[in-house]
C-alpha cells in the first residue's frame, strides 16, 4: 500500500466516522426541531428546509459550542433564525412575483362559515401573524421559554419580544372571540 | 360573546400549538436529511456536481440581480413616498391602496405607519382586513369596520401610538360597516340596509328596522350608494340620529319613539351645524340648509355636492363646479374655491384646515410640488378665517384608497383624530 493509498483510506475512514456521527446527530434532533420549525413555518416544505439548513449549520460549527448542555437551545436558535429567514425570503418581492401564492385569509371570506372549528380559526389567525410574532408565541407558550430566553433565542431585545407576544396574543384572542360568537 | 382572559387564551393556544407541532406530515425524514447534509458537509458529492452547483449559484445570483433591477424600475416607484406632514393637529387614519385591508396612521412630521394589512408586520393591530377608519369624537378610539359585521376598536394615544385593541360585535350583516360615533364616544351607529343599528361600547346593541315609515312607494332610489358614514350623523346632544335616505332626511330618536321626516327631497349625505340647529343636506335639488326642528329651508348653497359643516360653524365646504373644493357661508354667501379636484371633504378638528381626496391627475403619475405619486392622494389645505385658502395644499398621504370606485371597503377613506380628551 503506497502512502497515498494509505492516506486515502484513512480519510475515507474518517469520513465514514463523520458520516455515522452526523447521522446520529441528525436522528437525535430531527424530531424536536421539525416540530419547532412546523410552528414557525407556514408549510412543511419550508419547515423541512429550515431544519435541514439549521442541522447542517450546526454540524459545521459544532466545535464552536463550548457547553454541551447548551446544545438544545443553540439548535433551537439556529432553527428559529433559519425559519424566520426563510419566511422573509418568501415575502420578498421576487419570491412573491415568481413564487406560488399562498392562500391568505381575507375579509370577504366568512370565517365562521369557512372555519367551523375553533382550531381552524386559530390556525388562520396564527398563520396570519408575522413570523417574528409566531415564533415568540410558540417559544413562550409551547416550549416554555421565558421572555428573556425567547429574546436570546430570536436575537431581539426583551421589550421587543414582550411587544410581539402582546400583539400576537391580541390577534389570537380576537380570532377566538370572533369564533365564539 | 365569550371573553378570553389571559389564562384561558394561553391554555387554548397551547392546545392548538401542541396539535400543530405534532403535524409533521410532508417534512423530510431524518434519513433523507442526513444523506443530503452528508453530501454537502462531508464532500460526498462528486466534484463535477459541485462545480456545476457553483456555476448555477452564480447564474442564479446574476439573474436575481437583473430581475431585482427590473422590479425596482417597474414597481419600486409605486411605493408611497414618505411625506412629512404639516397639518395642524391630530393623527390621521386612512385606507391605502394595496390589499383591501391596508390601514395607516400618520401624524405631522412622521412617515405613515401601517397598522392593518399584510405589510403591517409587528405594527399590526388586526388582520386580515378592515375598512372605514373612523375616530371617536373624544379622539381616543379608532373604529375599523371588520369581518362578520364587527368593529375593531383601536385605542390610540395622542401621539398616535396604538395602546390596545378590542372587537365589538354587532347584529349587522357580515360585510364591514362604517361607524358613525355618538358625541359621547360611547356608541356607534350605522345603516344595515334600511335598518338602523346602534351599538353601545358596553351593553347590548339595538336594531331599529321600521323607522322609515310613511314612505311613498315611488320614493327615489340612487344609482350610486353614497358613503353611509356621511348619511348617518348623530346630533350634538346625542338624542337624535339624522339619516339621509332616498325617501328624504330623517331624524330618529335614539331612546325610542317615532322617526320624523324633516325634508322629503331625496338625500345623499348630510352634516349637522355645530350648534345643532341646522343641517346641510345634499339632494338632487342642490345642497340645502334646513332647520333641525321642522325642516324649514333656510338656504340653498351654490351648485355642488357633499357639503360638510366646519367645526366652527361659520363655513361649509363642498365639492363645486369642475370638482373643485369650495368653502361658503352657511347662508350661501361668499363662495371661494380653495382647492382643485377633490372630494370626500373633512374639516380638521379645529376648523382651520380641510382634507380631501385629490384625483386631478391624468395618467398614471401625479406630481404635486416636488412629490410624484400614483393614484389618489389625501391632501390638506389650510383655510383662513375668511374661508379662503391659505398657503399651498399639502400631501398628507399618496395612494389612498377611495370610496367611489370600489365595492369594498364600502366608504370612508380617512379620519382625522379629534383633539384628545
Amino acid at each position: 500500500m503506497t502512502s497515498d493509498t494509505r492516506r486515502d483510506a484513512i480519510a475515507d475512514a474518517a469520513t465514514a466516522l463523520d458520516a455515522a456521527s452526523l447521522d446520529a446527530f441528525v436522528r437525535e434532533h430531527h424530531g424536536r426541531l421539525v416540530c419547532l420549525a412546523r410552528l414557525v413555518c407556514l408549510d412543511s416544505s419550508e419547515a423541512g428546509d429550515a431544519v435541514q439548513a439549521a442541522l447542517e449549520q450546526a454540524w459545521r460549527r459544532r466545535d464552536s459550542l463550548r457547553d454541551a448542555h447548551a446544545l438544545r437551545a443553540w439548535l433551537d436558535r439556529i432553527v428559529v433564525r433559519e425559519a424566520i429567514r426563510q419566511d422573509r425570503q418568501r415575502r420578498s418581492p421576487l419570491a412573491r412575483l415568481f413564487g406560488s401564492p399562498r392562500e391568505i385569509p381575507v375579509a370577504t371570506v366568512d370565517r365562521r362559515a369557512a372555519a367551523p372549528h375553533l382550531s381552524m380559526a386559530l390556525r388562520l389567525a396564527f398563520e396570519g401573524l408575522p413570523a417574528a410574532q409566531r415564533v415568540v408565541v410558540a417559544l413562550h407558550l409551547h416550549y416554555g421559554y421565558s421572555v428573556a430566553q425567547t429574546a436570546e433565542l430570536v436575537g431581539a431585545p426583551i421589550e421587543t419580544v414582550r411587544s410581539r407576544l402582546r400583539v400576537g396574543r391580541q390577534q389570537l384572542r380576537l380570532a377566538l372571540e370572533d369564533e365564539r360568537q | 360573546m365569550k371573553r378570553f382572559d389571559d389564562a384561558l387564551l394561553d391554555a387554548t393556544v397551547r392546545d392548538f400549538l401542541r396539535v400543530r407541532a405534532a403535524d409533521t406530515d410532508g417534512i423530510r425524514g431524518a434519513d433523507a436529511m442526513s444523506a443530503e447534509i452528508a453530501q454537502r458537509a462531508l464532500g460526498l458529492r462528486r466534484t463535477g456536481e459541485r462545480a456545476w452547483s457553483g456555476r448555477l449559484v452564480w447564474v442564479a445570483l446574476l439573474a436575481s440581480l437583473l430581475l431585482m433591477a427590473i422590479w425596482a424600475v417597474l414597481v419600486g416607484g409605486r411605493r408611497p413616498p414618505v411625506v412629512p406632514l404639516s397639518v395642524g393637529n391630530g393623527v390621521i387614519a386612512y385606507a391605502a391602496e394595496g390589499s383591501p385591508s391596508d390601514i395607516y396612521l400618520v401624524r405631522p412630521g412622521a412617515a405613515p405607519r401601517q397598522i392593518v394589512g399584510e405589510g403591517a408586520g409587528e405594527g399590526a393591530v388586526y388582520s386580515p382586513a378592515a375598512a372605514c377608519p373612523t375616530f371617536s369624537p373624544n379622539g381616543t378610539t379608532l373604529a375599523l369596520g371588520a369581518i362578520a359585521g364587527s368593529f375593531i376598536l383601536v385605542s390610540v394615544d395622542p401621539e398616535g401610538e396604538v395602546v390596545g385593541t378590542r372587537r365589538l360585535q354587532t347584529p349587522g350583516a357580515e360585510s364591514p360597516h362604517c361607524a358613525s360615533w355618538a358625541p359621547d364616544s360611547a356608541s356607534l351607529a350605522f345603516l344595515d340596509g334600511s335598518a338602523l343599528i346602534i351599538v353601545p361600547l358596553e351593553g347590548p346593541a339595538r336594531r331599529i328596522d321600521d323607522w322609515e315609515t310613511a314612505v311613498a312607494s315611488d320614493a327615489a332610489t340612487f344609482l350610486i350608494d353614497y358613503p353611509p358614514d356621511r348619511a348617518v350623523q348623530w346630533s350634538r346632544d346625542g338624542s337624535m340620529i339624522a339619516i339621509a335616505r332616498p325617501s328624504g332626511t330623517w331624524l330618529v330618536p335614539v331612546k325610542g319613539g317615532e322617526a320624523r321626516r324633516l325634508h322629503d327631497s331625496p338625500a345623499r349625505t348630510l352634516s349637522w351645524a355645530p350648534d345643532g340647529t341646522r343641517l346641510v343636506v345634499w339632494t338632487p335639488a342642490g345642497s340645502l340648509v334646513i332647520r333641525a326642528t321642522d325642516g324649514t329651508l333656510v338656504a340653498t348653497l351654490p351648485p355642488g355636492n357633499q357639503p360638510v359643516w366646519s367645526p366652527t360653524g361659520s363655513r361649509i365646504a363642498y365639492v363645486g363646479a369642475e370638482a373643485s373644493v369650495y368653502v361658503v357661508g352657511p347662508d350661501g354667501s361668499d363662495p371661494r374655491m380653495v382647492a382643485g379636484y377633490g372630494y370626500d371633504i373633512t374639516w380638521s378638528p379645529d376648523g382651520k384646515e380641510i382634507m380631501y381626496i385629490h384625483d386631478g391627475c391624468e395618467g398614471p403619475t401625479c406630481v404635486i410640488g416636488d412629490t410624484t405619486f400614483h393614484g389618489y392622494a389625501l391632501m390638506s389645505q389650510a383655510i383662513d378665517t375668511q374661508g379662503a385658502a391659505s398657503g399651498d395644499p399639502v400631501i398628507v398621504a399618496p395612494m389612498v384608497r377611495i370610496a367611489s370606485e370600489r365595492s369594498y371597503p364600502p366608504a370612508q377613506s380617512f379620519s382625522w383624530q379629534p383633539v384628545y380628551r
